[in-house]
């Protein structure tokens, strides 16, 4: 019984809803208990009053060095989270002074029973409403919910009862005792089982001997401290000078060292080490490609040495440098989409990922689709979640009699996680065929075709069996090019790739020479524009819109919505009529140091605009429609796109496009330039205005400047776009 | 029939108050009614704290227990719905599907049931200990848990005992998907035949599984009897609603065993109704009842959805007392009833439901044992699954109803809910078990 209000901690290891943490963290604060809330997702809940922290610590593990990465990637979902808690001395003093510890959910128990081996005293529970209880016990001994005493019912248990469950549980105790000699002989399928077991075993143990002989063979011991203590010299002074900021010294400093180094784990320990702490730091590595290199140099060191499994944590590792969302999608600039060749040359020297992805092929080739004269086509669709661009297309394929089954990322998931599934593909073990042909088997023997939409972690899984004579059609939209996930597709089982826009299929290919090889193994690639239905966005425009500005959709930093903001600062300077919509769920707080710095200064602009009358927030919204009749420029500020599909329907309601010459495209030979009339496209915020203010100059102007909008909207629209993308997934042409 | 003494029934009631859930009330009812009927009555239930750690308790529901009833409260578990900690060891913390899943298969090693089938020696043992020291006359077991099967069956083999099955949703039939659960040949299978030709009788709530079992047991047919759940008195407010004002107040009271794309689907209606109905404008929708045992009670994705709709007017909060019941729905101006299963399917709730004479908006497979029930009930608007513009019209219709229903209108409905008044069935289906009883093998052939 605790007189002061008792600590709490909290662990959260999945994303759950916003609004339920919100409840639950207000309903556990309500206890007057003082409450730690630690997760390893990224969560903003705003202010949940004095006695709730929060902590997250994917936050925090965003500069730890390859070897935690090495550690966690491959470690089951329960172990990865202890990991991520033991290393963060904040969470880990308050575990040791609490009075209850709380595992939110599943993931989360692991590392809360470790905790309580600490920490002798404290409750440790797992649930929402265990951990309620749990606070009221530590407050007064009391039940939240008091347990009532049966009016009925005996006091005490019969004694025939007490008997009989004693009697029960010395049988129960003598069943689990070690056989006797004269127990019967086990079942044959027992004995195969266990054979099967000794022979596993046996492998097992065999593999160890053979990593422990490897690893004893190196260097002598004095040697190895030797470069383990240079080793540490050299990644404290690189990242002492990155701690102030000094990251082309710090990167010297990696430079020189790595030759110093004897073996591959220490050179990419020390590479490695700097470039996640630069990237903690919010600063794109200026040696990116080396310290990736170096971390796949080692990664095939291992896979040599004979440690399959290393050596995949070790590629993940390098995955997770090489592809960092904070350097790809939150810095406003690109690496890869400046120079994709240097990319795909620094993988292309790996070996792990040239035995995953070495091309499987299919025994038979994808059958034709049967033409409509036939019978209808069956369509299988494996979406990843978003389906936001398959409305029309489903709807078209419906119209047209064919028959359409669907599959989600959820109904393909694997237990064992999808590092196991790189694993099993490296080392050719089976499991991963076998479950997955359990999974998709049924729905490639029933379809003709089946579209992935996403190439995403599900277009790897697919493409790990053989699709027999089904043709398959994968979808590249846009974010997916800067994922590691195409790079492990096997396109040999892949029958066409399809593009939303030219400037995306020149990125991808360009990082992806699987693509371009040629012969029957490479896919064939097509560029087809997303199939939209326009007509709901065709309504009269409202006398407001000839001065309002809209940008749909600004979840993610991409968008780039300060762009827009500074856009509309400028013209409400020139004429305070001008104002900007913001149409969509608000921008996700960010998973990276760089994201999270652009995010806090979108919150902060914002508001000052809101202030000022010059941006209305208007969150999501089921009908664009209605709320593009208020809008009479439709504004792209992205840095990427591969179509921007809010362009083309504020286009199609009459607003005029004002396109950012999206950045990471802009010096390619395709972009905003090429996709969209050139007209439309700005190359930066001056030129933005400008193009505003001249469309809008009058209203003759701009109902002009509508008109032309609208009509060459309908370029894109289903009706016209539709056919295309139908010929390229049934592979036929639109006649058939 | 005239007896030397009073008649003594063992009652295998898993779940039987204060436990908190669904089937409590149908327990109650059953070990009143031989109360009342004159039998001493001993009870077997688990502890509480097995039943707090599942879905929770609820003291209320004791108020109205026949004080000569004895309950037996076993020391039993369940090592699935255990929330401390501290009582895992490394391995399972490590691995909590892979302990689950091996907990269940250690289970079934005793009984063919995942979660109840280690109970099987304890509860053997209880019942042959309990009957050796004062004999029983009838056993009566209520399913779920079917290894109450088991010992009600070792009983009868060994003592000679008589036993009735109270198999509600039956077991070889698949309530939720419609069809065979397991086949005749199965493990399950054989205990099923083993015990059904040893019962004196079986009970199920609903024709449709009714019939399953006559068409599986052709010869035994003449034990099957339909005893279909039914509304209790007290849950009921006497007086009939008025016509409502906005802001109107839908609710839902009952288990929330949703899947996430099911609540998903009637969020999105309701909201569009919201949107786009001038009547349910500021309307709000009251969710209520159990939602998650053990570690995911109140942290379910579903409790996440709710949550996160609560701009939608949407609440969920929590169970409900059982005497507090009444009060809720007269707080409410409509009903939502959702339901999982088909055809075997009907739910304790929908009687509750309907003698409410509230408006009823359905969210159901339209092939439904609830839709046979509801379909004379004047204030139903239909049903078409989840058809999403069926569900945003169907919203609409009963917040008409809700302001413009008749009082005759009310009157009616509720005379249509009467005949299932819970006491009335059960009274009728205890007087035909003992006359079978009396017909057939009775107190008087009990082997002592």
């Amino acid at each position: 019984m605790s007189t002061s209000a008792p600590r709490v901690l909290v662990v959260a290891s999945t994303t759950f809803e916003r609004a339920f943490l919100v409840d639950t963290m207000t309903r556990f604060a309500a206890t007057g208990a003082e409450i730690a809330f630690v997760s390893v997702p990224s969560v903003v809940l705003g202010d949940l009053g004095a006695n709730v922290t929060v902590r997250c610590l994917d936050q925090e593990a965003e500069g730890y060095p390859p070897a935690f990465w090495r550690r966690s990637l491959l470690a089951p979902p329960t172990r990865r989270v202890w990991l991520h808690v033991e290393r963060d001395p904040w969470t880990t003093q308050r575990a040791a002074a609490a009075d209850v510890l709380v595992a939110l959910d599943n993931r989360s128990i692991f590392a809360v029973w470790r905790l309580a081996q600490k920490n002798r005293t404290a409750a440790a529970v797992v649930g929402q409403h265990a951990g309620l209880r749990a606070i009221a016990r530590a407050q007064d001994g009391a039940e939240p919910v008091p347990v009532p005493a049966t009016p009925a019912s005996n006091a005490e248990l019969p004694a025939a009862v007490v008997r009989a469950f004693a009697e029960s549980a010395a049988a129960s105790a003598a069943a689990a005792a070690p056989a006797a000699p004269e127990a019967a002989p086990p079942s044959p399928l027992r004995r195969a089982r266990s054979l099967a077991g000794r022979v596993r075993r046996r492998a097992r143990a065999e593999a160890g001997r053979v990593r422990r002989r490897l690893r004893e063979q190196p260097q002598p011991a004095a040697a190895d401290a030797t470069a383990e203590q240079r080793l540490g010299e050299l990644t404290r002074e690189s990242l002492d000078l990155a701690a102030h900021r000094r990251f082309d010294e710090a990167e010297a400093v990696v430079a020189a060292g790595v030759a110093t180094l004897p073996d591959p784990r220490r050179r990419a320990d020390l590479a490695g080490s700097l470039a996640f702490a630069e990237l903690a730091s919010g600063h794109v590595p200026g040696r990116l490609l080396e310290a990736v290199a170096l971390e796949l140099a080692h990664a095939d060191d291992l896979l040599a040495r004979g440690e399959p499994r290393a050596a995949i944590a070790s590629f993940l590792t390098a995955m997770r440098l090489m592809f960092a969302p904070g350097v790809h999608f939150d810095s406003g600039r690109s690496p890869l989409a400046a120079d994709p060749a240097s990319f795909a040359e620094v993988l292309a020297r790996s070996e792990v990922r040239r035995r995953i992805t070495a091309p499987r092929g299919r025994r038979t080739p994808a059958a034709p689709v049967p033409p409509a004269s036939e019978r209808p086509p069956r369509v299988g669709v494996i979406s990843s979640g978003n389906v936001n661009f398959l409305g029309a297309i489903r709807t078209r394929l419906e119209g047209a009699g064919a028959e359409v089954r669907t599959m989600t990322r959820t109904d393909l998931l694997l237990a064992r996680g999808f590092p196991a599934v790189l694993l099993a593909k490296l080392t050719d073990d089976p499991w991963v065929v076998d479950a997955l042909e359990e999974k998709l088997r049924d729905l490639l023997d029933w379809a003709d075709v089946v579209l992935v939409e996403w190439c995403t972690e599900t277009a790897v899984l697919l493409s790990t069996i053989d699709p027999g004579t089904t043709r398959i059609v994968v979808r590249l939209h846009s974010y997916e090019a800067w994922t590691v996930n195409p790079q492990l597709v096997d396109f040999s089982r892949v029958d066409e790739v399809v593009f939303v826009s030219e400037h995306l299929r020149e990125l991808a290919v360009g990082v992806l020479p699987a693509l371009a090889v040629g012969g029957s193994a490479t896919p064939r690639v097509s560029v087809v524009p997303n199939v939209v239905d326009l007509a709901p966005m065709r309504r009269p425009k409202l006398p407001e819109a000839r001065f309002t500005l809209a940008l749909v959709g600004i979840s993610s930093i991409a968008k780039d919505v300060r762009w827009a903001l500074e856009l509309v600062r400028r013209l409400h300077a020139h004429d305070e009529r001008y104002r900007l919509l913001l149409v969509g769920a608000d921008l996700e707080p960010g998973t990276s140091s760089l994201g999270r710095a652009y995010v806090a200064d979108y919150h902060r602009e914002v508001a000052q605009l809101r202030e000022q009358g010059v941006v209305e927030v208007l969150g999501q919204r089921r009908d664009v429609g209605e709320v593009l009749r208020r809008v009479g420029v439709i504004v792209s500020s992205s840095t990427r796109e591969s179509q921007h599909l809010a362009v083309v329907e504020g286009a199609a309601s009459g607003a005029v496009p004002v396109v950012r010459d999206w950045p990471y495209f802009a010096g390619g030979a395709h972009g905003a330039r090429t996709f969209y009339p050139e007209e439309w496209v700005a190359a930066e915020v001056e030129a933005a205005l400008e193009r505003v203010l001249a469309v809008t100059a009058d209203e003759a102007t701009w109902l002009a400047a509508s008109r032309a909008a609208a009509e060459a909207a309908s370029a894109w629209d289903a009706a016209t776009v539709g056919p295309v993308f139908e010929s390229a997934l049934l592979g036929r042409s639109p006649e058939q | 029939m005239v007896h030397d003494r009073t008649r003594r029934l063992l009652f295998l009631a898993f779940g039987f108050p204060p436990a908190l859930k669904s089937s409590s009330y149908r327990l109650r009812e059953i070990a009143n009614t031989f109360a009342r009927s004159g039998w001493e009555v001993t009870v077997l239930n688990a502890e509480q704290a097995m039943w707090e750690n599942e879905f929770g308790l609820d003291p209320s529901l004791l108020d109205d227990v026949e004080p000569s009833i004895r309950v037996i409260e076993l020391p039993l578990t369940r090592g699935d719905l255990e929330t401390d900690l501290r009582s895992f060891d490394e391995e399972r913390a490590l691995h909590p599907a892979r302990w689950l899943a091996q907990w269940r298969e250690a289970n079934e090693a005793a009984f063919p049931e995942p979660t109840f089938g280690g109970w099987r020696d304890p509860l053997e043992r209880t019942v042959l200990a309990l009957h050796d020291e004062q004999p029983f006359d009838l056993v009566v077991v209520s399913c779920v848990p079917y290894v109450s099967l088991a010992a009600a069956l070792r009983l009868h083999e060994e003592r000679g005992v008589p036993f009735a099955v109270d198999f509600r949703d039956g077991w070889s039939v698949d309530v939720i998907a419609g069809g065979e659960a397991f086949a005749a040949d199965s493990e399950p299978g054989r205990w099923e035949r083993r015990v059904l030709e040893a019962a004196t009788s079986l009970w199920l709530v609903n024709e449709p599984i009714a019939e399953h079992y006559r068409a599986r047991y052709p010869e035994l047919a003449e034990k099957v009897r339909v005893v279909r759940n039914g509304f209790d008195r007290g849950s009921v407010a006497e007086r009939l609603p008025e016509p409502a004002t906005a802001p109107l107040r839908f609710g839902y009271l009952g288990t929330i065993n949703f899947k996430p794309p099911f609540v998903k689907a009637v969020l999105a209606a309701w909201r569009e109704a919201r949107a786009t109905h001038p009547l349910l404008a500021d309307a709000t929708w009251h969710w209520h009842g159990n939602l998650g045992a053990g570690a995911s009670r109140g942290s379910s994705e579903v409790a996440q959805l709710l949550t996160a709709a609560r701009g939608d007017g949407v609440s969920y909060g929590g169970p409900v007392p059982k005497r507090e019941v009444a009060a809720l729905y007269e707080s409410w101006d409509a009903l939502t009833f959702m339901v999982i299963g088909g055809a075997f399917m009907t739910s304790g709730k929908v009687y509750e439901c309907m003698a409410s004479a509230l408006p009823i908006v359905s969210a159901h497979e339209p092939v439904h044992d609830a839709s046979t029930l509801l379909a004379d009930y004047p204030l139903w608007t239909g049903v078409e699954g989840l058809d999403h513009d069926f569900l945003v019209g169907a919203f609409g219709r009963a917040a008409e109803l809700a302001v413009s229903t008749s009082a005759e209108q009310r009157a009616a409905a509720r005379e249509h809910a009467e005949r299932f008044e819970r006491s009335r069935i059960m009274r009728e289906a205890v007087a035909w078990l003992e006359q079978r009883l009396a017909v057939g093998a009775g107190p008087e052939g009990v082997t002592r």
